[in-house]
């Protein structure tokens, strides 16, 4: 299972860091209680500053998504699939509301908007289910 | 014992150091460019090729090699003297220094053409943008397993017990005695540090281009080497008991490093699989994953 950074990216090293293994953690590749490796050997790995790495961890422990026991190591948090849910579904509402706000803004009526949806939803599907 | 089994050791690892090992070494020229930055090599197909066919480092160590045989065995037929017959030492040790002085100086040039490969490369081909990395933990248990690693830590520690045990069966003791002791009690735990920091030692581009095949290797060979302190307590230990083991000693030593070095001859750049450390996307081609 590998993880990948792009340092030329316009999103942060240690958030991608943060993103990719919430992203592992939420689709169950990365079961609770398995263990992740240590800063320095990411870091290591990366070819990135140790700081870069420590701090997507504290991220990561922050959201309650790892668990750092000192010596024994950084392991993913029982309930971390049930907290990486409830973040990506933080992000999304928060996406939506901004999104909501802006075309309100820009003089759409509530029933436009939902259409607009209806229809994002109808040209998505598709590509859901051979996905 | 003859000195010409000195001399075969001797030969066998200038034979391993100097003539087969360099070759193992630049086959690795290319893979760590392509593994340090893919783009580059592709951009840059003129250095590739002119770096891939320069043997100037292979044929040097080789005339190296060649010189530092016809030096023993000149030594061993009595035409040099090796500048050591002034202080009345036997034959075989005279080819021992000789050896070592020799091996120091190949050494030394080994080291030295590696440290300048490794600056051009960070001088000459940027770091690729693309990383990649495994997130499963490094453990010593994930390349040698726990009985051998416990075996080891019993008999190398074992080993310093006996010493601590033998004076009060009255055999050693005295300033002389707890020197020894103290200088083989210092190598085998910085060998025992070594062998417990490998597995989180920062990957080089030796282990990109070879992947965990080349840490599986270091770890043991690093154990291996853990027995190596056992090597010079017998020696001393023999003195106490009034065996000469000095000689055998040290051939044992010289053959355990052509062993490590024979060891590292086998291993070859590996394709991707699971795991992988980072850079084999490159090194293999393989389409790279959008982010």
């Amino acid at each position: 299972m590998e993880i990948i950074v792009l340092t030329s990216s316009p999103e942060p090293v240690y958030e991608q860091i943060v993103r990719q293994i919430q992203d592992r953690v939420a689709s169950g590749e990365l079961a609770p209680g398995t263990p992740l490796p240590t800063v320095r050997q990411l870091a290591g790995d990366l070819q990135l500053n140790r700081n870069t790495v420590a701090r997507a961890y504290k991220q990561l422990e922050d959201r309650g998504v790892i668990l750092t026991a000192g010596r024994k190591g950084t392991f993913v948090r029982d309930d971390a699939s049930r907290e990486v849910e409830r973040i990506k579904s933080t992000r999304a509402a928060r996406s939506v509301r901004e999104l909501v706000a802006s075309l309100l803004g820009e003089g759409l009526s509530r029933s436009e908007i939902e259409t607009l949806f209806d229809d994002a939803l109808r040209a998505a599907r598709p590509k859901e289910s051979t996905s | 014992m003859s000195e010409w089994i000195d001399f075969a050791v001797y030969a066998t690892q200038s034979v391993v150091l100097l003539g087969l090992l360099p070759r193992q070494l630049l086959q690795f020229r290319a893979p760590a460019i392509l593994d340090r930055n893919a783009d580059w090599a592709a951009a840059h197909p003129d250095a590739m090729q002119r770096i891939e066919r320069s043997r100037r480092f292979e044929k040097a160590l080789r005339v190296c090699a060649i010189v530092s045989i016809g030096v023993l065995l000149a030594v061993r037929l009595g035409h040099v003297d090796g500048g050591l017959a002034a202080r009345d030492a036997p034959s075989w040790e005279v080819l021992k220094d000789v050896h070592g002085a020799l091996m120091g100086v190949a050494v030394l040039g080994i080291l030295l053409y590696m440290l300048g490969w490794m600056g051009w490369l960070r001088r000459t081909v940027p770091l690729a943008a693309r990383r990649s990395a495994t997130l499963k933990p490094r453990l010593a248990g994930d390349h040698l397993s726990r009985p051998w690693r416990v075996a080891t830590d019993i008999v190398a520690f074992g080993h310093l017990a006996l010493w601590l045990v033998l004076p009060a069966a009255g055999i050693g003791g005295g300033a002389e005695y707890w020197g020894h002791f103290a200088s083989i009690a210092a190598v085998t735990v910085l060998a025992a540090a070594v062998s417990y920091l490998v597995p989180m030692r920062r990957p080089g581009y030796a282990d990109r281009v070879l992947g965990e095949a080349y840490r599986r290797l270091e770890l043991r060979i690093a154990y291996l080497l853990r027995l190596g302190p056992l090597t010079t307590g017998a020696v001393h230990l023999g003195d106490a008991f009034g065996f000469d083991l000095a000689r055998a000693g040290h051939l044992s030593l010289v053959l355990l490093v052509c062993a490590g070095a024979l060891a590292f001859l086998t291993l070859k750049p590996s394709r991707p699989h699971g795991n992988t450390p980072p850079g084999h996307a490159a090194l293999a081609g393989t389409p790279r994953p959008p982010l």
